[in-house]
């Protein structure tokens, strides 16, 4: 698709967008647009850009005020609205005329909008442009959806002609524009995913070129007085990651294999959305589950840990990525071919020795998948590190999993929940991004391997 | 008897016995044995967890639980307008913003994936995109806010504010809401649309009309699913900006002023408060009691969600 299709797709989804919500604007709130300022209330008081204004008021020499006009331009959306609901059908060319009304009025408008919202210009950045694109392309695809729900008269009757066989002009006209605004919708995880890699590089950057790189591999964590040392952070991350693995895959293996293999259908029924439900626990809660119940009742009771400690928290990731690993690595069994078991069965093997020896082995990339991806998951797991692992906001390099300490993801969270508060070198800022970017890669590339596994074994059977 | 006629007597006893022999499999009852462990363990768990949850936070929710729903946040726990009022305001307006923003996107880009993209190296580019986001950490969504939407962007999202949490909120849960509702369109049979096709329906007509029904239960489940995970995610909320001491200057529930006011969410509260607890210990049950609130908003989506996929599993078989 060439830039200029791409273009003459989307403008009819941007104009129809315009029109559509002021015409759902104007039906809903005419009986408030036709009060005079400062009687309807609530609404003009909330919304004066739209209602109170007197914007218009000053370019009309005091005639009019923005209610007018907007009473005015509802009014004048009743026209389509009426032809809608009678069936009728509304070409492109329609749509471009309400869409360029709707912009006018916009403008118009503008001033008594950005002082309603204290914007001295229009807000042009990086920032409110991503912004901008996401809330657009919200709002597009949301219109793109409703128009193509719009009743269309179908023609019927009538000789056979040329043009009838050439196919109705404003269906396929409507197929284009819709199609336009899907795909703009697809792209906007793509945009999501530039607008990540952009933040992350560009602070990382500005980081890794002014840090003093002795200060990045030194005694401990400690940003605000300038020591930045990753290793206390990948190691404490390391021990919460294998603590949490040590925990969850026998377990998660054990639901999986259990669920897959052996359970009756009945018991499968409920205990299937039981594990479902434990995944869909916030972390937070796993987080004051692991700070206040674990760790007094495994960790302190026999050892002399603080009640935060990396233990705890592993404990806590562990629960956290139990049914993740269980889900997939049941997925990977079911994908087992049943002509496997019975293949096996039928030579005489128990029932153990069928599982462990043929359908463990055949799923054996599957599950491998799964632990790729827990393991994953516990390196980005924020809240219940934060909460357990028994540091504020600074770490000395540890290797005990009894102490407390800070991972990447609690560095980050500790250092964005003080900056308000506490003013630290000069790069502590960017330190966050340069930790961000660094788990960021760790992850995307355990996922890239992980989805790449779990693709080909789908191709497999 | 049969064995005996080809078999020699000793060798038919032992296959004999062999055969008929009860409860031989030892190692295999072990194995057996474990796995009942591992998920009785994991079962176990969940329910230590909810008996944990609530016997901590029950006492606050029956004594006073109109007071606790319309409190604010106070640097007393004894104070008896505590409460997480403002925590439930600014869930509230994240959840409306991830309806509004990520559930046309996220259901958009599914159809567009399943029915209209070429097979072609941008339409297998973007899906491989959206299964990474899927599995970028939450804090990283975090810093796309803090980095993108609270600097730069000031100006519009108002800084810290809820506008900027639920940019971010809706960023996050875009994949998850995609790939749910892109995996309930796949799973329409192919017959239903050559149906429509077949009596001259366009593209549109018969992703409306025929593709869209069948698949609405399976993205509805993706969209409630998601919605929990937007209530629940607290790393993205404290990166953004979170206040996590006392808010003050509220405005109504429903004035879109607010959405460029600073603001906080259930799971920060959560969370502050177990910080709190360490020096007043009356915060752990007022914690435990917000838990409780929130659990129960997320356990309702979440097996509202399980019990509609399942049901509509079971119907079409």
């Amino acid at each position: 698709m060439t830039v200029p299709t791409a273009v003459a797709r989307i403008l009819p989804g941007i104009l129809a967008t315009a029109a559509i919500v002021t015409l759902t604007i104007s039906v809903v709130l005419l009986p408030w647009a036709a009060l005079p300022n400062g009687a309807s209330g609530g609404l003009t008081s909330n919304l004066p850009w739209l209602f109170g204004g007197a914007d218009f008021a000053e370019n009309t020499r005091g005639r009019f005020s923005n209610g007018y006009l907007f009473l005015a331009l509802a009014a004048l959306m009743v026209v389509p609205a009426a032809l809608l609901l009678r069936g009728r059908r509304l070409g492109r060319g329609w749509i471009m005329v309400f869409g360029a009304i709707a912009i006018i009025f916009a403008l118009l408008t503008r001033s008594r909008f950005l002082d309603q919202f204290a914007i001295s210009e229009l807000p042009l950045s990086a920032g409110s442009g991503f912004a901008g694109v996401i809330i657009a392309g919200a709002l597009a695809c949301a219109a793109g959806l409703a128009a193509g729900w719009m009743p269309r008269s179908a023609s019927t009757g009538g000789p056979v002609t040329l043009e009838a066989l050439a196919g109705d002009k404003d269906r396929l006209g409507r197929e284009r524009s819709i199609s336009g605004v899907l795909a703009f919708a697809a792209m906007c995880s793509v945009f999501i995913a530039a607008a990540i890699v952009f933040v992350l590089v560009r602070e990382a950057w500005v980081f890794a070129s002014q840090v003093e790189w002795t200060r990045v591999w030194d005694i401990g964590w400690f940003p605000r007085r300038g020591f930045y040392d990753l290793p206390t952070l990948v190691f404490s991350t390391l021990v919460v990651t294998g603590i949490a693995m040590i925990v969850a895959v026998p377990l998660g293996l054990g639901v999986a294999i259990y669920l897959s293999e052996y359970a009756s259908p009945r018991l499968r029924a409920v205990a299937k959305p039981v594990v479902e439900i434990l995944a869909g626990i916030p972390t937070v809660v796993l987080g004051f589950f692991a700070l206040l119940w674990l760790s007094p009742q495994f960790v302190q009771r026999f050892s002399e840990a603080n009640q935060g400690n990396l233990t705890a928290a592993g404990l806590g990731v562990g629960i956290v990525i139990i049914p993740l690993i269980a889900s997939v690595a049941e997925d990977a069994l079911a994908s087992v071919p049943r002509a496997l078991r019975e293949a096996a069965a039928g030579l005489g093997s128990r029932k153990a020795t069928t599982t462990l020896q043929v359908v463990l082995p055949a799923a054996s990339s599957g599950i491998v998948a799964a632990m790729i991806i827990a393991v994953s998951r516990a390196f980005g797991e924020t809240m219940v590190v934060f909460m357990a692992g028994g540091a504020a906001d600074t770490a000395v390099r540890t290797f005990n999993p009894l102490d407390g300490s800070l991972t990447m993801t609690a560095a980050m969270a500790s250092l964005a929940g003080g900056t308000d508060s506490v003013v630290g070198e000069a790069l502590t800022q960017q330190s966050l991004y340069f930790v961000g970017l660094l788990l960021f890669v760790i992850t995307l590339g355990l996922n890239v391997i992980a989805n790449r596994i779990v693709q080909r074994t789908r191709e497999k059977y | 008897m049969a064995l005996g006629q080809v078999l020699d007597p000793r060798t038919a006893a032992r296959v004999e016995s062999e055969i008929f022999k009860r409860n031989s499999d030892i190692r295999g009852g072990i194995f057996r044995l474990l796995l009942q462990i591992a998920l009785l363990v994991t079962l176990l768990t969940l329910a230590v967890l909810l008996v944990d949850v609530v016997r901590d936070g029950w006492p606050v929710l029956s004594t006073r639980f109109g007071d606790f729903i319309n409190g604010t946040l106070r640097s007393q726990s004894k104070d008896p307008l505590l409460g997480i009022s403002q925590g439930l305001k600014g869930s509230l307006w994240i959840a409306l913003i991830v309806a509004v923003l990520a559930f046309p996107i996220g259901i958009g880009s599914a159809i567009y994936l399943e029915e209209y993209a070429p097979k072609n190296r941008l339409t297998s580019f973007i899906e491989l995109n959206i299964r990474n986001l899927a599995g970028v950490p939450s804090v990283v969504y975090g810093l796309l806010g803090l980095g993108l939407l609270v600097g730069p962007a000031a100006r519009f999202t108002g800084g810290r504010s809820v506008l900027s949490a639920g940019l971010t909120m809706s960023c996050l849960v875009l994949p998850i809401v995609i790939i749910t509702a892109s995996e309930a369109i796949r799973a329409v049979p192919d017959a239903l649309r050559e149906a429509g096709y077949g009596v001259g329906a366009t593209k549109w007509e018969v992703v409306r009309d025929n593709v869209l029904p069948y698949a609405a239960p399976g993205v509805l489940t993706g969209t409630l699913l998601s919605l929990s995970r937007a209530l629940g995610e607290a790393a993205p909320l404290i990166l953004v900006g979170a206040v996590q001491g006392r808010l003050g200057g509220q405005q109504g529930w429903f004035d879109p002023v607010a959405l460029r006011e600073k603001f906080t969410g259930l799971p920060i509260i959560i969370f502050n408060w177990v910080q709190d607890g360490g020096r007043d210990p009356g915060f752990v049950s007022a914690s435990a009691a917000a838990i409780i609130v929130l659990l129960a908003v997320v356990l309702l989506l979440n097996s509202a969600a399980i019990l509609l996929r399942n049901y509509f599993e079971n119907k079409r078989g």
